[in-house]
């Protein structure tokens, strides 16, 4: 019997010795040290705050472990044995759930452990009061992408309004290659108005003016725009409004106002369709503001560039071809019966195909977003369709890809053509989509 | 007193040769109690030999009683029978069923299996028709190993088989079947079980390469059944049963469904849809029972006569199957029948042909899943407030707002059939102007003929969703002739009493053509019967047709040489030449050679031959040819497309395909080495074989670069990338008898392993399905590649863990109870980099176990087939537990999604939005294990001989795929599929539980 102990220790042991992990030992070791960028963090709810600290050991680190348990964080992060890491620099990013309080403070525990199994700890103060929000930008001239007329002493105005929750600290107005680098220094108030006019020269250009403004909090947030302009002879292209003058131009996804069709000379030549008798319309020199170029009738009837003009009145129903002059401010308004064919929905279904559309995608044989022809205007394709928020392309069709319209920019949908394009930061909703097949232009409208 | 002793001696004379010349006597037949003619019966040790009259009487004379009587025929085991103080020895010889003295079809000739040299697996006849299938590859499934069949179930369907796994990846990897030495493609619906006497199966390529170019995935050679001397026989085999077509999933009720709905748009921050759930209680749509019946009868039956005279044979069946459609429309039947007549004018002169007429009609409604898809909650028919009055008798049913169009009236307008009309022929006439020298020429012409009917009724179910607002009709005809001649010339001898040689030379035409006519035409004047007529369409006609030939030239010969029956060696080369390459590769080789040593032959063994029947080794190596690619792949093809320039569209054409002028042969190097063994008389048999396959030259489609010029669908194919499969294979077979009871037993195990081993370059991913699999180098083509999925997450925790070393979430839009994906290479970014290898399509074993038994007059039969290893992806559970389709759930999803933390760790949370693209990313979620285990065929019958005036009557009961094991939860774990698509499971047609009676009466 006790041959047979003999016999099953160095078994026992064996098998003992088997089960072990197999990872390499490593040889005991100095504590691993954590040294944080700051002992006290600002957060915010719905907002991320971001944990820096410098890890280092002196063989290797095995892991970290980051717990906020009252957040549900307790992340661990597993280092690499082969090769050992001995230093990393943690740059660990969380977000604070949205239903907590600004007045909410937390501890963060750091735990370091290296690969000789010797454990540190370290707590971070959170807080929640911190203000991240950039100062906000309203009212800005000149409008993005407009066009200011060169004159013998031209000049630019730029004006807008800045506010911020904690206070503004200073502005900075600059364009470097107009030799503007305007700092004003406003010293906390919640609340500024800038308005400054630059002269400029005389010459055929375009310019970035870049407008940055900065707040008070410790670590300061700022919002910095950029609004683009060209000095020119004329506009390089106009669009043709059927709102009245100080409508948002914003709120459609794309088509209102509509691009022109042709451009010779200083001459843009509108084709478009009134849906009513006496439709009344404006012609802009850009497309998501009234300012600086609208241009309509004066109180004597000719054609002037004034946000205060009257519109032009279509007295029928139907469509016209509509030639502008904004230099030698004269228009033309002609009626016309098209010529094309319109679709004929019952042989030929329609539907739209394209990303960003609830129901959408690209199979051009789904019935899901089949459109119906207006009962007035057979040329005129439309649908209602609800956008889910992320960026919107289509492309309508019939069965098997043809006939085919790809929307491209500014809404333009050629027949047979078009490119696809993007429309991004089109807000989620239910809206009205129309295809006008004569203009070969669509709008899609909130509903 | 001289003619005393003369009349002593010549007394003593005759009493000596009296007492060495004992007569024998006797009558050989079969089991059955038939005579058998021409049986070979020879005095053991002495040259002395009779055969047997036509009466099966044999009379020969024997020196002594210890004399031995040798009883030999072909297809029974030989007798050998002591004569002790026998005068008339009656000899019942058995049938010699799967044993060595068997003939083998080898492809232009046919030899003893035990002189077998390369790997050939043979089902007979009866066998397979154990089995009530519509085409009889599905009775080969188990059988054999190395045979993988993947079954379609669906009326008409073509079972995918492969032999010893596959060798091409673009191209079929459909074995080539040959029909009584003739060529026939690569499906045989076409064939009545009742018909094949046998199906060998050239598995490596010293066997196949005498089929040369269409050889490298295999050569299945079918022998029918012809006429055999002796009173005419009758046979008619029947049997009638049913298939059973059970719903595969449980579906949500109306009441569960609009719960389902609710919860998943509540979860989605949307409002609830429907009202109170509880309302639709006892309102449901039983869409399958309203629209499939469970069960459908399928028949069978076939009447054969045989017979003839020793200098003429005839056979003759007539074949009838039917399989009646699940549907209220729609079903499969064919008729074949086969005419063979043999003469033998002379010794020297004999000649024969058949006739093989038939006819198929079919056409089924396909849209089964959708009975499934569509939701409980629309009715079948239009609420009476809804209809006018004026709607035609398609307009009257209801819209689903699922999408799934009506599958009640789909099934209703269904108007579509496929006839084919087929008459096949073949002749030989076969001279032997000397002793050994065999030469024979066989002709064979087909004609096919197939007729499509389809007429589409108007119809307004829902005039933006669900209509047809003008109705349609086309036709189409396909029509294939094709004719082959084969002229061979064998020579065979013995020399020396021990050298055995033959020698065969031969050359082989065959010429395949085809034309195809086909017409449209809309709006007719209504959808009545008697106006579905082209000629009734008034808009739109459209008319398209091609027509094509191709052809193949062929040079063969085969050298066999055995010693002593120890030592065999057998060489085939092979010289085709093919219409679809041009002169440069128009012609290749394929030869092929292959040894055996019979060890149990040899003199030191003699004494292990009690327990040591039979043992053999063997090794063959062989080249084989593929040359399945398109007929014109050498030209140039113009495409047509509209393109717009400025205002302008213009009618363009783009070259679509740019020829290759060197395409050639993608070509398999075979090398096989088996051991074939037997012991106790054979009693215990089996084979063990290993084999390795090596594709050259693969054809491939690839696009040509952007800077080419070349459009991107312009595509060429090349001769690029090799690839290699290595098997195992093993058969064993135990039979035994004790008293009257006989019983055996098969196992096949088949084992097999394919791998990339090049690609047209370097690194090269091969895409398939959509990105779904993925090829590269040094790994097995098609596997399933995607996302790896980790579970669901459970709770906040698990979310906030789930990110990078930075904080960054690995899933932004991930919540609770959503799919946990891996960030597989770890580089903190979950994107495309991350997919992986997440599953096999492949079967890593095959196994295959044949049971039979019988007592008395009872027998039975039982066939268990199981493919282990694969892995298959379950397509469905996107409809099925998405709620983001509006198509039916499964019921019971409520409790099985996951809906709070350890609620379910695999059925993600209930949502109408997929953020965490759950369903849409494809992951490891879709992939499950594959293996299955199933009960083909199971049957008992009773066979009652000689009453009532028939030789024979057998009942029989039996069962098909009545039993399957498997951890799949789709609807059919039999999923077949493209080399590149293999495997992906979804509303597969499944293979049918079918319950059969049957009689065979013979007279």
């Amino acid at each position: 019997m006790k041959k047979l102990k003999l016999l099953l220790l160095p078994i026992l042991f064996s098998a003992f010795v088997g089960c072990e992990n197999n990872d390499p030992a490593f040889p005991a070791s100095k504590n691993p040290d954590i040294v944080v960028a700051s002992n006290e963090i600002y957060g915010g709810p719905n907002r991320k705050f971001e944990i820096k600290a410098s890890l280092t050991d002196d063989i290797g680190l095995k892991t970290i472990e980051i717990r906020i348990p009252e957040l549900d964080l307790i992340k661990t992060i597993t280092f690499t044995k082969d090769p050992l890491v001995t230093e990393f620099d943690l740059n660990y990013k969380f977000l604070v759930p949205s239903d907590k309080a600004i007045t909410e403070k937390f501890q963060i525990e750091l735990i370091l452990t290296d690969v000789s199994e010797n454990v540190v700890t370290k707590n971070i103060s959170l807080r929640l009061d911190g203000d991240f929000v950039a100062p906000k930008l309203t009212n800005i001239k000149p409008v993005n992408n407009s066009v200011v007329f060169k004159t013998s002493n031209t000049k630019v105005p730029v004006s807008f309004h800045a506010e911020d929750y904690t206070g503004i600290d200073n502005i900075v107005v600059s364009c470097p290659e107009l030799g503007i680098n305007d700092v004003v220094a406003v010293g906390g108030l919640k609340s500024y108005d800038y308005n400054k006019t630059f002269s400029i020269p005389s010459v055929l250009k375009s310019y970035d003016i870049s407008i940055t403004v900065k707040d008070n909090f410790l670590s300061p947030n700022q919002e910095t725009t950029k609004v683009s302009f060209t000095v020119a002879d004329g506009l390089t292209s106009m669009f043709l409004a059927d709102v009245p003058v100080g409508s948002s131009l914003t709120n459609d996804a794309f088509g209102v106002p509509m691009l022109f069709h042709k451009k010779v000379g200083n001459v843009f030549t509108f084709k478009y369709y009134a849906d009513s008798n006496n439709k009344k319309i404006f012609f802009l020199g850009q497309d998501v503001s009234f300012e600086p170029h609208t241009f309509g009738l004066s109180s004597t009837g000719s054609l002037q560039n004034s946000t205060t003009s009257n519109p032009i009145i279509l007295p029928t129903k139907g469509y016209y071809e509509i030639t502008v002059n904004p230099i030698d401010l004269v228009y033309t308004v002609t009626p016309y019966t098209p010529t094309s064919t319109p679709i004929n929905l019952s042989t030929t279904p329609i539907t739209i195909c394209g990303n960003g559309i609830v129901n959408g995608g690209w199979d051009p044989n789904s019935t899901a977003l089949a459109v119906s022809a207006d009962p007035s205007n057979p040329y005129r394709l439309t649908r209602e369709i609800t956008l889910n928020g992320t960026t919107v392309a289509m492309t309508i069709t019939g069965n098997g890809w043809y006939p085919f319209w790809r929307l491209d920019n500014f809404a333009v949908a050629p027949y047979l053509g078009g490119g696809n394009a993007n429309y991004s930061g089109v807000a989620a909703g239910t809206y009205i989509f129309t295809l006008d097949t004569e203009l070969e232009r669509t709008t899609l409208v909130k509903k | 007193m001289k003619l005393k002793t003369i009349w002593f001696f010549t007394m003593l004379l005759f009493s000596v040769m009296s007492i060495g010349q004992n007569t024998i006597k006797g009558t050989v037949s079969d089991s059955k109690k038939e005579p058998l003619i021409g049986v070979n019966v020879i005095v053991k040790g002495t040259k002395i030999g009779t055969v047997s009259d036509g009466n099966g009487n044999y009379s020969i004379n024997v020196s002594n009683k210890q004399s031995e009587i040798e009883f030999s025929y072909l297809g029974f085991t030989t007798k050998l029978v002591k004569v002790g103080e026998n005068t008339t020895i009656n000899v019942v010889l058995e049938s010699s069923d799967n044993k060595l003295d068997e003939i083998v079809v080898v492809g232009f000739a046919a030899i003893k299996k035990s002189d077998l040299t390369s790997s050939i697996a043979t089902v007979k006849g009866k066998e397979l028709k154990t089995m009530t299938v519509g085409n009889a590859s599905e009775s080969l499934q188990g059988k054999a190993a190395g045979i993988q069949v993947v079954n379609s179930g669906g009326p008409g369907s073509v079972p995918k088989v492969f032999i010893r796994g596959i060798s091409t990846i673009n191209l079929s990897t459909d074995p080539l079947y040959v029909v009584d030495g003739i060529p026939m493609g690569t499906n045989i619906n076409f064939l009545n079980t009742n018909e094949i006497e046998s199906m060998e199966i050239l598995k490596d390529a010293s066997a196949s390469a005498i089929y040369g170019s269409r050889a490298s995935n295999g050569v299945v050679l079918i022998t029918t059944k012809r006429g055999k001397s002796g009173a005419i026989k009758f046979n008619l085999d029947t049997s009638y049963g049913v298939q059973l077509m059970k719903n595969p999933y449980n579906m949500a009720n109306a009441e569960e469904y609009a719960t389902i709905f609710n919860t998943a748009a509540i979860q989605s921050g949307f409002p609830a849809e429907f009202g109170d759930p509880a309302s639709y209680r006892g309102k449901s749509t039983d869409w399958w029972n309203a629209g499939i019946k469970e069960r459908a009868a399928v028949s069978n039956v076939s009447f054969g006569l045989q017979g003839g005279t020793d200098t003429h044979t005839f056979a003759v069946s007539l074949n009838f199957y039917k399989q009646d459609s699940f549907y209220e429309k729609g079903g499969w039947e064919k008729f074949t029948s086969r005419i063979s007549s043999d003469y033998k004018f002379s010794k020297k002169v004999s000649a024969g042909f058949s006739l093989n007429p038939r006819y198929e009609s079919w056409g089924n409604p396909g849209n089964w899943a959708d009975f499934d898809r569509i939701d409980p909650i629309t009715p079948i028919y239009k609420p009476a407030d809804q209809l006018t009055g004026t709607e035609n008798e398609y307009s009257i049913y209801a819209r689903s707002p699922t999408y799934v169009w009506n599958p009640i009236a789909a099934v209703k307008r269904f108007n579509s059939e496929n006839k084919q009309y087929s008459l096949a022929s073949n002749g030989y006439i076969q001279l032997s102007p000397v002793k050994g020298l065999i030469i024979r020429s066989q002709g064979s012409y087909e004609i096919n003929s197939t007729i499509s009917d389809n007429f589409n009724p108007d119809f307004i179910i829902d005039v933006a969703h669900e209509s047809l607002l003008i109705n349609n009709i086309s036709r189409s005809t396909n029509l294939t002739r094709s004719w082959s001649l084969q002229n061979t010339a064998t020579y065979s001898n013995t020399f020396a009493d021990k050298h055995n040689v033959s020698l065969m030379i031969g050359n082989t035409a065959e010429e395949y053509n085809g034309a195809n006519l086909s017409g449209t035409r809309s709006k007719l004047p209504n959808n009545s019967e008697e106006l579905q007529e082209l000629n009734a369409g008034t808009l739109n006609p459209q008319t398209s047709g091609t027509s094509y030939t191709n052809s193949i030239v062929s040079y063969l010969s085969r050298l066999t040489y055995n010693f002593d029956s120890k030592y065999y060696l057998t060489a085939t080369y092979r010289r085709d030449g093919s219409s679809k390459f041009l002169a440069n590769n128009k012609w290749a080789s394929f030869p092929s050679a292959s040894f055996a040593w019979k060890a149990s032959n040899e003199s030191f063994m003699s004494k292990y031959s009690d327990v040591l029947s039979d043992l053999k080794f063997r090794i063959g190596w062989g080249k084989v040819g593929n040359q399945n690619l398109p007929a014109s792949v050498y030209l140039s093809k113009l495409g047509q497309n509209f393109f717009t320039f400025g205002d302008v569209v213009v009618n363009t054409t783009y070259p679509s395909a740019v020829p290759n002028k060197d395409i050639k042969w993608e070509t398999v190097e075979d090398l096989n080495a088996g051991i074939d063994f037997g012991f106790f008389q054979n009693k215990l048999s089996g084979t063990v074989e290993f084999y390795t396959k090596t594709t050259e030259n693969m054809l491939f489609q690839k696009s040509y670069p952007n800077y080419s010029g070349y459009p991107n669908d312009a595509r060429i194919w090349s001769n690029v990338g090799s690839m290699r499969a290595q098997g195992l294979e093993f058969s064993l077979s135990y039979k035994n008898k004790v008293g009257d009871f006989n019983y055996g037993a098969n196992l096949n195990f088949t084992k097999s392993n394919v791998k990339m081993t090049k690609l047209s370059v370097d690194n090269e991913q091969l895409f398939g399905n959509g990105e779904k699999t993925l090829t590269v180098e040094n790994d097995e083509p098609g596997f399933f590649y995607g996302y790896k999925a980790d579970g669901l997450f459970q709770n906040n925790v698990e979310l906030n863990a789930h990110t990078n070393n930075n904080g960054d979430l690995l899933q932004p839009y991930a919540k609770a109870g959503d799919v946990r994906f891996v960030d597989v290479n770890g580089d903190g970014v979950l994107n495309a980099d991350d997919r992986t290898k997440i599953g096999s399509p492949w079967a890593k074993y095959t196994v295959g176990l044949n049971l039979n038994a019988s007592y008395k007059n009872f027998d039975f039969i039982a066939n268990i087939y199981s493919s282990i290893g694969n892995d298959i992806v379950n397509q469905n559970k996107d409809e099925l537990y998405n709620a983001l389709s509006r198509t039916n759930k499964i019921s019971g999803l409520s409790d099985q999604a996951w809906h709070g933390e350890g609620t379910s760790n695999s059925v993600p949370r209930l949502s109408q939005t997929d953020n965490n693209q759950n369903f849409s990313k494809f992951s490891s979620y879709y992939v499950e294990d594959g293996s299955f285990a199933r009960l083909k065929n199971i049957q008992l019958g009773y066979t009652i001989e000689n009453k009532l005036g028939f030789d024979k009557i057998r009942c029989s009961v039996s069962g098909q795929n009545l039993l399957t094991i498997t951890k799949y939860s789709g609807v059919e774990p039999e999923v077949g599929g493209d080399v590149l698509g293999f495997g992906f499971g979804g509303w597969n047609y499944p293979v049918q539980k079918t319950v059969l009676f049957g009689i065979n009466v013979a007279f």
